[in-house]
């Protein structure tokens, strides 16, 4: 349990009148490079635009990618159709409101924000206490643990580790497979897609927050928990106070990126628009199906306009 | 009775080549002012992080009172550039201070809707920047931020109150002033200040310990400390430590110091 030392007192660096300010290159950094074999800059970029394009060679092949199919009269003309088939668009009323509005194209995304903004408040409610369970300093690390005893830092340390494996898990199943598999519980309908967005979420989020959380300066903690608070109030009141509005701010992204992944949900039938994209798509319906694919195109650049006014406003 | 007692202690950190304190025995009475100086990379803020438990040592002991695990509400520490909270508003950060009286429950708002902010805006006042009370500590000067760290140690009413460089970068007027503040509180109360300034430390300490390369080099009342001891301070600790930002604080300022007859 050692903190590094502190920083050196600044007033003798500045103050001190034999410090020269020129800079010279320093010899021995060539010869450092050069003992090591790195070679020169132009040499090191060289090999790394090689290696760069072997990947890329790799991963092409892998992918089966072949621009002649793209571009050959087959394809082109199937495209062709298909925008053909499309236009236009089907801006009538018993499609966009339906008979109930409940079963209108604009209902639908109306359900999808409001999939969107609750899947993120529940991924909210859920990351900040798998965040605080999830940061090390917070756990078993730092100036809280000081002379603490080795069994309790061992437990905090599984806390914390069994939080980041829990933490990974959620984020690591995509968001549409949790939606299948909330659907399956609770039925079809939005109250799935809310869920699967909430769970997943929760896990990107969850990991962000324990990172910033990890990545506070232990000083201002070290001095709120040396006037005898508790941990508690440590972690309250001097680690969650120097989070910045950075995070408001990745939170409102993941709103953005909540409400594209609420425009697919409904292809498990979890709710929201996607259930018209599916649909128009295995019915052939392509003048529904444009008009849905704009309805999601204004949806998206909507949510990028709001969401980066407001941050704009927090930062 | 003795206050602060450290005892055969040493303390070293991981990768560092010799020991950050060495051996050190030292002993504080209540009511003693007593000033540390000496060159940078002495072990001196070391000291003071072992006194308030934030460190352990390695082997020897640190008692408060006679105890080796004091309760930490029984030291305050003036953190060197002030370990603030930058977003939250001065009487916020002071208020911290009183956290180790507070009850559990009461200490997680106490912070955010202080109860009774009486104690915390008269220090406030007394050291001049009750005016900022509401005000986020980032927009603060550094003089008015070290005087924000005295008075949230000042809060916690502890019986050692230890303060590491808090006139660092000050102007000399600043710096007078955060002195008094910390000297105020005396009664029954003992003060350790680190500092750099040694013509500050004469004029304002009855107790000089001369600390450097991790070991007390002296330790006596200003008016025996002479121009060789302190030169010796920080030649010392260029030959001990080795580290180029010891060296580099040895010419400092000697003027003011009694010659050495």
């Amino acid at each position: 349990m050692t903190a590094p030392p502190r920083s050196p007192d600044r007033s003798t660096e500045t103050r001190s009148p034999d410090r020269g300010v020129t800079c010279r290159p320093d010899p021995t950094i060539r010869e450092s490079s050069e003992e090591l074999g790195r070679g020169t800059p132009s040499k090191r970029s060289l090999t790394w635009l090689i290696v760069l394009g072997i990947i890329v060679g790799v991963a092409a092949w892998v992918a089966e990618v072949d621009p002649i199919t793209l571009v050959s009269t087959d394809a082109r003309q199937q495209m062709w159709q298909f925008v053909a088939d499309g236009v236009p668009p089907d801006f009538s009323a018993e499609y966009l409101l339906g008979r109930t509005v409940r079963d209108g194209l604009l209902w639908a995304i109306v359900e999808t924000i409001a999939i969107s903004i609750a899947g993120i408040v529940l991924a909210v409610g859920l990351a900040i206490p798998l965040a605080v369970a999830g940061a090390s300093n917070v756990t078993h690390t730092g100036p809280m643990y000081t002379g603490t005893s080795g069994f309790r830092r061992y437990a905090g340390h599984l806390l914390q580790r069994l939080t980041r494996g829990i933490l990974s898990f959620l984020r690591a199943v995509p968001d549409l497979v949790w939606g299948f598999l909330f659907v399956t519980a609770v039925g079809l309908g939005p109250f799935a897609g809310v869920l699967a967005l909430g769970i997943h979420n929760a896990g990107v989020l969850g990991k962000i927050y324990a990172d910033f959380l990890e990545d506070t300066d232990p000083a201002p903690a070290e001095a709120v928990y040396a006037t005898g608070a508790t941990r508690l109030q440590t972690v309250f009141h001097g680690i969650v106070p120097q989070l910045t509005p950075t995070l408001v701010s990745y939170t409102l992204y993941r709103w953005e990126c909540a409400i594209r992944a609420a425009t697919i949900l409904g292809f498990v039938g979890a709710g929201g628009i996607g259930y018209y994209l599916t649909v128009t798509i295995t019915r052939l319906q392509y003048q529904k199906l444009v008009t849905a694919i704009i309805a999601v195109f204004v949806l998206v650049v909507a949510a990028d306009y709001i969401s980066a006014r407001l941050r704009r406003n927090l930062v | 009775m003795t206050l602060l007692g450290f005892h055969d202690v040493t303390k070293s950190y991981d990768g560092a080549t010799r020991p950050a304190v060495a051996d050190v025995s030292l002993t504080v009475d209540p009511g003693e002012d007593v000033a540390i100086v000496g060159p940078s990379g002495a072990g001196k803020t070391t000291l003071l992080r072992l006194a308030t438990g934030a460190l352990r040592p390695d082997s020897g002991r640190v008692t408060i009172d006679g105890d080796p695990d004091p309760d930490r509400t029984q030291t305050a520490l003036v953190y060197q550039e002030g370990a603030l909270l930058e977003r939250r508003s001065v009487l916020s950060n002071v208020v911290v201070g009183t956290l180790g009286s507070q009850s559990r429950l009461r200490g997680l708002l106490e912070p955010l809707y202080p109860r009774d902010p009486e104690r915390a805006i008269q220090l406030l006042e007394r050291a001049g920047i009750a005016e900022y009370a509401d005000t986020r500590v980032d927009q603060l000067s550094s003089g008015e931020r070290q005087r924000v760290a005295c008075v949230r140690a000042l809060v916690q009413e502890s019986r050692l109150l230890l303060a590491d460089e808090p006139t660092a970068n000050l102007d000399p007027t600043t710096s007078q002033r955060i002195l008094d503040l910390l000297s105020a509180a005396l009664d029954d109360r003992s003060l350790i200040v680190v500092i750099h300034d040694i013509d500050l430390a004469l004029e304002h300490f009855e107790r000089i310990v001369g600390f450097s390369g991790g070991t007390v080099r002296f330790d006596k009342p200003p008016s025996r400390v002479s121009a060789a001891d302190v030169d010796r301070l920080f030649d010392e600790s260029a030959t001990t430590a080795g580290s180029t930002r010891a060296t580099r604080a040895q010419p400092r300022s000697k003027p003011g110091v009694q010659s050495d007859q």
